[in-house]
C-alpha cells in the first residue's frame, strides 16, 4: 500500500515536469555562459562588440527554440552562441593586456605599506613613463643592474658616429635620466669581431663616447655617466651572419643598481 | 593548380548535371570559414590554440564534403561552426601573445622600479 503510494507520487511528479515544457540543454548552457560573461564587467569593458555578437547569436538560438525548430538546428545555433561568448572572453583578455602595457594602472594598490596612498599618484606617473620608455627599449634585469639595450643604436662598420635612427630612443633615455637625477648610468660600447680596420677596443669606446656626448648635450650631468669599451669581447648574438655582426656593433646603457 | 581547376570544373559540371547547384549562401559560408581558418593558421594559433584550429579545419573539410555531396544544409552549418571555431582559435592565441608581452614589459618596469625605489629610499 505504502509502496504503491510512493510510485503514484513519482508518476505525478514526472507528469508535472513534462508539463513545464521541453528543454534544450545546449541552449541552457549557452544562456548560462552568456549571463556569466555579460555580468563580468571585465568582458563588457574590453570586448563590448564581441559581447553584443554573442547576445545576437543567443537571441537567434532562443527564437529558433521558441518557434519549435528542429532540435538539431537549436543545438547548432546554441553552439554558435557558446563559441561567441568564448570569443568575447578571449578578446577581453587580449585587449586588457594591450591596455595594461600602453597605460599601466597606478601601482599603488600593490603596495601594502602605510605609504601606499600618498605614493599612489607619483608611482602611477612613474609607471606610465617607464612603460612608455620600455615600449621602445628593452630593459633586462641583470646582476650588474638594469641593462637597457637600444635596438637602433647600431653603427656603420668601423664608424662610431650615431645614426639618426637612434636619436628618438636616446632622447627618451635622456628624458628618463632628467626625471631621475639620482640614477647613474654606464654607457658601454661594443664592436663586432670583423671590425679590424681600427682597434676594436678603441672603436667600442668611441661609440660609447658618441652616446655620452649626445646625453650631455641633452643636459645630463657628465658626472652621472661612465663610459666603457668592451671591444668585440662580449657579442650580443653569435657572429655568424652580416645581420648578427650589425647587432653586435652597439651601445648598451646600464642603469646602475 | 591546373589539376585542381579541372577538378573544380568536373564538380561544377557534375552538380549542374544533377541539378544541385550550390546556393550562394552556402558558398559564402564556406568561403568565410575558409578565410577565417587561413587567418588563424597564419598567426600563432597553430602553436597556441592547436585544438580549436584543428576542430575548425576538420569542420571546414566536412563542410566541403557535404557541399560536394549536395547536402546544403549540413554544409552551411558545418561552415558556420568552422568559422566560430577558427575565430576562437585566433582570439585565444592572440590573448596568449598579448598577455605574455604584457608580462614581459611589466617585468622590465618592475626591474627599473626596484632600482628607483632603492635610490629614493633614505
Amino acid at each position: 500500500m505504502e509502496r504503491a503510494l510512493v510510485i503514484w507520487i513519482g508518476l505525478l511528479t514526472a507528469g508535472a515536469l513534462a508539463c513545464a515544457g521541453p528543454v534544450n540543454s545546449d541552449l541552457e548552457r549557452a544562456e548560462a555562459e552568456y549571463r556569466a560573461a555579460a555580468a563580468d564587467a571585465y568582458v563588457a569593458d574590453y570586448a563590448p562588440t564581441q559581447l553584443r555578437e554573442a547576445e545576437a547569436a543567443l537571441a537567434r538560438a532562443q527564437r529558433a527554440f521558441r518557434a519549435d525548430a528542429d532540435p538539431e538546428v537549436v543545438d547548432h545555433l546554441a553552439y554558435l552562441a557558446t563559441r561567441r561568448v568564448e570569443i568575447a572572453r578571449a578578446t577581453a583578455r587580449r585587449n586588457e593586456a594591450f591596455a595594461r602595457v600602453d597605460a599601466p594602472p597606478p601601482r599603488s594598490h600593490l603596495h601594502s605599506d602605510g605609504h601606499a596612498h600618498e605614493r599612489a599618484h607619483g608611482d602611477g606617473l612613474r609607471a606610465a613613463e617607464l612603460a612608455a620608455l620600455l615600449s621602445a627599449l628593452r630593459a633586462e634585469d641583470t646582476e650588474r643592474g638594469v641593462v637597457v639595450t637600444v635596438d637602433d643604436v647600431l653603427f656603420d662598420r668601423d664608424r662610431a658616429a650615431l645614426r639618426s635612427e637612434a636619436l628618438p630612443d636616446l632622447s627618451r633615455i635622456a628624458d628618463f635620466l632628467r626625471v631621475h637625477p639620482d640614477l647613474d648610468v654606464l654607457v658601454e660600447g661594443h664592436a663586432d669581431a670583423a671590425e679590424r680596420d681600427r682597434g676594436a677596443l678603441d672603436l667600442s669606446l668611441d661609440r660609447a663616447e658618441s652616446v655620452e656626448r649626445y646625453l650631455v648635450a641633452q643636459g645630463i650631468d657628465p658626472d652621472r655617466l661612465v663610459t666603457r669599451g668592451f671591444g668585440a669581447s662580449d657579442p650580443a648574438v653569435p657572429t655568424d651572419s652580416f645581420r648578427s655582426r650589425q647587432l653586435n656593433r652597439r651601445v648598451e646603457i646600464v642603469v646602475v643598481d | 593548380m591546373p589539376r585542381r581547376l579541372s577538378l573544380c570544373f568536373a564538380l561544377a559540371a557534375a552538380s549542374a548535371a544533377f541539378g544541385c547547384q550550390t546556393s550562394p549562401a552556402t558558398t559564402r559560408a564556406v568561403a568565410q570559414a575558409d578565410l577565417a581558418v587561413r587567418d588563424a593558421a597564419s598567426g600563432d594559433a597553430p602553436e597556441l590554440a592547436p585544438a580549436e584550429l584543428a576542430l575548425a579545419r576538420e569542420k571546414l573539410a566536412r563542410a566541403e564534403e557535404a557541399r560536394a555531396d549536395g547536402d546544403e544544409e549540413r554544409a552551411r552549418r558545418l561552415a558556420e561552426q568552422a568559422l566560430v571555431d577558427a575565430q576562437l582559435a585566433e582570439a585565444r592565441s592572440e590573448s596568449e601573445t598579448a598577455a605574455a608581452a604584457a608580462r614581459e614589459v611589466e617585468a622590465s618596469v618592475d626591474a627599473l622600479q626596484r632600482v628607483i625605489d632603492e635610490r629614493v629610499r633614505p
